[in-house]
């Protein structure tokens, strides 16, 4: 069953639910009121009539009558009975009156009688005056239990199926007016394919969550067309840095087999071949890496660690790597607290990455003045990093995450554009941010974050 | 070790704590209470005048750049800093500035003097009353040229 059909049934029952318990209840309560209203009128009829009969407050009996007359009305199909009990025959005093045995039975008994029998209401009571006993007996038809309350269960009744109709109609029209836009978007979103991934929902409902629902969808379409084209360049720029060494391999063994040569030349022609194999296989190797860090799957053998120490063993690192670098460690920002510098991490993959960070400022400074400061606030460690190097042009900065995507200025300087990718990924499985701040000329600033791992966190660290 | 009282204006970004670090840097052997004074004009709305809060007003304009920055700035400095405190300055007045910085006994106030406080609309002229107050003054000559807090932040800490 449709969740809309679902709703408006539920509604429509829930509405239905309450008229039905409130319609009982009315009839309910109406009900016992007549009945006990009419026992009532009937008793004060048999007790103004055993007044007149008996005349028992010496009053003026003409003028009881004549108030009776006035003030209350006649009952339908009233008749007053007032019987001698001389014997405890009753069935015969029945027959002679003309009322049920039982009835003149139960207010001799119990002083007292209220009796229906079909539509016919009986109130009576035993009077004693001067030794003699009495019944008085007023008997009518409740016109208001045999017209009045009927008309109102019917009326119920008839309430009842129309609040049912209205109820499941309303529900379902209403339930199909929340839907419209929801089963809108659904037909956009079946619009939209690889092919045309530009495409976004409009936003044309009022309503707060539908306009969620579409700007989640709108973001989540706009980072499946970010992946496209990062998957799109990847494969462009992959197959590009592949094929160069594997051309310059075919050209170089297709040249070399062109004639016979001396075993030296072989020799010269086998190294470059190793050269470009090499550098294939480190190409192949990195792309590895790269797909290992992009999932969370590998976050293992973390440990905790002082982020100034495995910058100090990166920085050794670089003096092996580029002997003349100019990186220099601010320490003028490190916290006074030592426990505001641990991260919880791999000490290898951060060193990689702040390895990565500080090779290409160095490279594109072409070695000059690299800066590295470290500062912590109470939830996450900073590091800046920053160079004076050719920067990268502001419209594609948000490119440089692609792998072996490399800025346009970058021709004349050697590299696969796997490294800061590579980088991000790593900072991301350490729940850090990465952020890359970069003028032409002037030079780039990386900025990341990693959250402090506190020390309750540390069982056995 | 005497306290020192400073008081720093800011504009709630994260850019207007470079003062507090040259401020912090300077005064590197003494134990600093810092007051920074944001600047920002109360509603003329009587309504709104009933429930102010001046603790409300702080942090609806407060970047968490500007929070992130200023908790650096303390861990940096925790052994010399005293105590901070964010103040609002709501009136363009000479005497209200100088009762406010005779109450927190300011003995400095350091001031940028390049660097543009975003005033948020607020009629007030807080370098003004800073300069015609009868305190020591060291103004500090720097800039920051983003309007990127992230950004601001990573030259904060460089």
């Amino acid at each position: 069953m449709k969740t809309r059909s679902r709703i408006a049934i539920f509604s429509g029952m829930i509405g239905v639910l309450i008229v039905l318990v409130f319609g009982i209840s009315v009839y309910f309560f109406q009900n016992n009121y007549a009945y006990e209203d009419f026992y009532k009128r009937l008793e004060t009829r048999a007790k103004i009539n055993s007044q007149y009969k008996l005349n028992i407050a010496n009053l003026d009996t003409a003028h009881l009558m004549s108030l009776r007359e006035q003030y209350l009305e006649k009952l339908e199909k009233e008749k007053s009975y007032f019987v001698q009990v001389s014997n405890s025959n009753f069935d015969s005093l029945g027959q002679q009156y003309g009322i049920p045995s039982d009835i003149i039975n139960k207010a001799f008994n119990n002083g007292q009688v209220r009796e229906r029998d079909g539509n016919v209401f009986y109130a009576g009571y035993k009077v004693v005056h001067n030794s003699m006993t009495y019944i008085v007996i007023i008997s009518a038809e409740n016109y208001y239990v045999t017209h009045h309350l009927i008309f109102l269960r019917n009326i119920l009744i008839v309430g009842l199926i129309l609040v049912v109709i209205i109820m499941l109609s309303f529900s379902f029209l209403y339930s199909r007016h929340i839907y419209d836009p929801i089963r809108g978007v659904i037909n956009d979103v079946r619009m939209i394919s690889s092919a045309n991934i530009h495409l976004r929902l409009e936003q044309t409902s009022d309503n707060q969550e539908v306009k969620d629902l579409i700007l989640t969808f709108n973001d989540l379409l706009g980072r499946i067309e970010t992946g496209f084209e990062t998957q799109k360049n990847f494969i462009s720029n992959a197959s590009h840095e592949l094929a160069t060494p594997l051309t310059s391999i075919i050209g170089e063994a297709e040249v070399t087999l062109l004639k016979e040569r001396s075993k030296e030349e072989y020799k010269d022609a086998i190294r470059n071949i190793l050269k470009k194999a090499e550098r294939l296989d480190q190409i192949t190797r990195s792309l590895l890496f790269l797909a290992q860090t992009g999932y969370r799957g590998n976050a293992m053998g973390f440990e905790r660690l002082r982020i100034d120490e495995v910058i100090w063993q990166t920085l050794k690192l670089m003096d092996t790597l580029i002997p003349d670098n100019k990186i220099t460690f601010d320490i003028g920002m490190l916290p006074e607290d030592p426990v505001k510098l641990k991260v919880r991490g791999n000490r290898e993959l951060l060193q990689m990455a702040f390895a990565n960070v500080l090779n290409n400022a160095c490279k594109y400074s072409s070695n000059g003045p690299v800066k590295i400061s470290v500062a912590s606030s109470d939830s996450n460690i900073h590091i800046v990093i920053e160079d004076k190097g050719i920067g990268i042009p502001k419209v594609e900065l948000d490119k440089i995450y692609d792998p072996f995507f490399r800025a346009t200025n970058t021709k004349f300087f050697e590299g696969y554009g796997i490294g800061l990718p590579l980088t991000r990924n790593v900072v991301r499985l350490h729940g850090g941010t990465l952020e890359v701040h970069s003028s032409i000329d002037i030079g780039t600033t990386v900025y990341i974050s990693f959250p402090i791992f506190p020390m309750q966190n540390t069982p056995g660290l | 070790m005497t306290v020192k009282h400073l008081l720093i204006p800011v504009d709630l970004k994260v850019s207007s704590l470079k003062t507090l670090k040259l401020a912090l840097e300077m005064e590197d052997q003494a134990k600093l209470r810092v007051i920074l004074l944001f600047p920002r004009s109360l509603s003329d709305s009587i309504s709104e005048l009933l429930f102010f809060s001046e603790y409300k007003v702080i942090q609806q304009n407060m970047t968490k750049e500007f929070i992130e920055g200023l908790e650096v700035l303390r861990n940096r400095y925790r052994n010399s800093i005293s105590g901070i405190d964010i103040r609002l300055l709501a009136f363009d007045n000479l005497r209200y500035f100088k009762a406010l910085t005779e109450h927190n006994k300011i003995e400095k106030i350091y001031y940028p003097t390049m660097y543009r406080l975003n005033s948020g609309g607020a009629n007030i002229n807080i370098i003004d009353l800073i300069k015609r107050s009868e305190l020591k003054l060291v103004p500090c000559e720097w800039q920051i040229d983003t309007s990127d807090e992230r950004e601001a932040l990573a030259e904060l800490i460089k």
